[in-house]
């Protein structure tokens, strides 16, 4: 494992620990970073000690997904990321017309975490190389 | 008579190739496209960048138009996406790690440009609040906002701007916005350009 790649884990790791971290140990500097890319709206969060986590639920599927395919070392696929992408479109669509299911929105972020993890890490390793 | 280009023999008039040395007597006809013969075209990555940060950054600073960065960052994502596009137009084939740095360069302009467009719009936001901050609390409670969607509103209304505010803001957009941009880039060279995909050969 070179230094960019343990970089880039030990950033989406430590992304995804504070998270979880800030409804348990009371981080609100962690809520105020957040609340600049998420709505971080109770309803649509999952909770963890009594309260919401820092990010809602489609962006903690998101984060942790990415992060889990740093550490499973997935492979990149276009075809994968481009079907996610249109999955998590679609969900969105069908959230704001039909149902809006948190187990939908979880999945359409699983899905895109994982598949675009790959990308970011090749796009980090071959920044690393033209240095 | 005529003379070779490459020996300088003399040649009769009809002569295709050198008697002496073979070589053609006419110029080779020049390729169609001569640049994908030389080295790669150098890339601009500064008016990419700057088209994909004036984006992101001027609706990302709009009074709810920038809600929809609560969508996973979703005009930041598209500023660094643009950014990519824009690149993609100058060669075919460019890199995930040329997406990469013109969406980090389309965050950089963003910041800038966001917390420019920021300054006056709260200020403005700001004055209109105070003077009329019991008819804006009656309207939300007409139209039934409430919970956290009333108090994030009142949030962007009422906010104040001084050295402190303006800096916080800056880094924070700065800090945010590169990496979201950045991943827009990626996403979008991955997505949209075929050439890359199979210039690598490993992806499927």
């Amino acid at each position: 494992m070179n230094k960019t790649y343990a970089a880039l884990l030990a950033g989406a790791t430590l992304w995804c620990l504070s998270i979880v971290a800030a409804p348990m140990l009371g981080l609100s500097w962690v809520y105020v970073f957040f609340s600049r890319i998420c709505h971080q709206d109770p309803a649509r969060s999952w909770s963890l000690a009594g309260e919401p986590l820092a990010v809602c639920i489609r962006c903690t599927s998101i984060y942790f997904a990415f992060t889990a395919s740093l550490w499973l070392g997935l492979k990149a696929s276009v075809r994968w990321l481009r079907l996610s992408v249109l999955l998590m479109v679609c969900e969105f669509i069908f959230a704001r017309f039909v149902i809006d299911l948190a187990l939908l929105r979880s999945l359409s972020g699983v899905l895109v975490g994982l598949s675009a993890a790959p990308f970011v890490k090749r796009a980090v390793e071959e920044i690393r190389e033209a240095m | 008579m005529k003379q070779c280009r490459e020996c300088g023999a003399n040649l009769p008039d009809e002569a295709k190739f050198c008697l002496q040395c073979g070589t053609a007597t006419q110029a080779p006809p020049q390729s169609e496209t001569p640049q994908q013969q030389g080295p790669p075209l150098k890339l601009d990555f500064i008016q990419p960048a700057l088209a994909g940060g004036m984006f992101l950054g001027f609706l990302s600073s709009m009074p709810f138009i920038s809600a929809a960065n609560c969508l996973c960052c979703m005009w930041v994502l598209l500023g660094g996406g643009i950014a990519a596009t824009l690149l993609m137009k100058q060669r075919p084939g460019i890199t995930y790690g040329d997406g990469a740095f013109v969406g980090v360069l389309s965050g950089l302009f963003g910041s800038i440009v966001g917390t420019a467009v920021h300054i006056p719009v709260q200020i403005i936001m700001a004055r209109v609040y105070g003077s009329q901050q019991g008819q804006i609390e009656e309207w939300f409670r007409q139209f039934g906002i409430e919970g956290p969607m009333r108090d994030w509103l009142i949030r962007v209304a009422s906010g104040e701007v001084s050295v402190g505010t303006i800096l916080f803001t800056f880094f924070m957009n700065l800090l945010m916005w590169s990496l979201f941009a950045m991943i827009g880039g990626i996403l979008t060279v991955a997505i949209v350009n075929r050439r890359a995909q199979t210039m690598r050969g490993q992806t499927s």
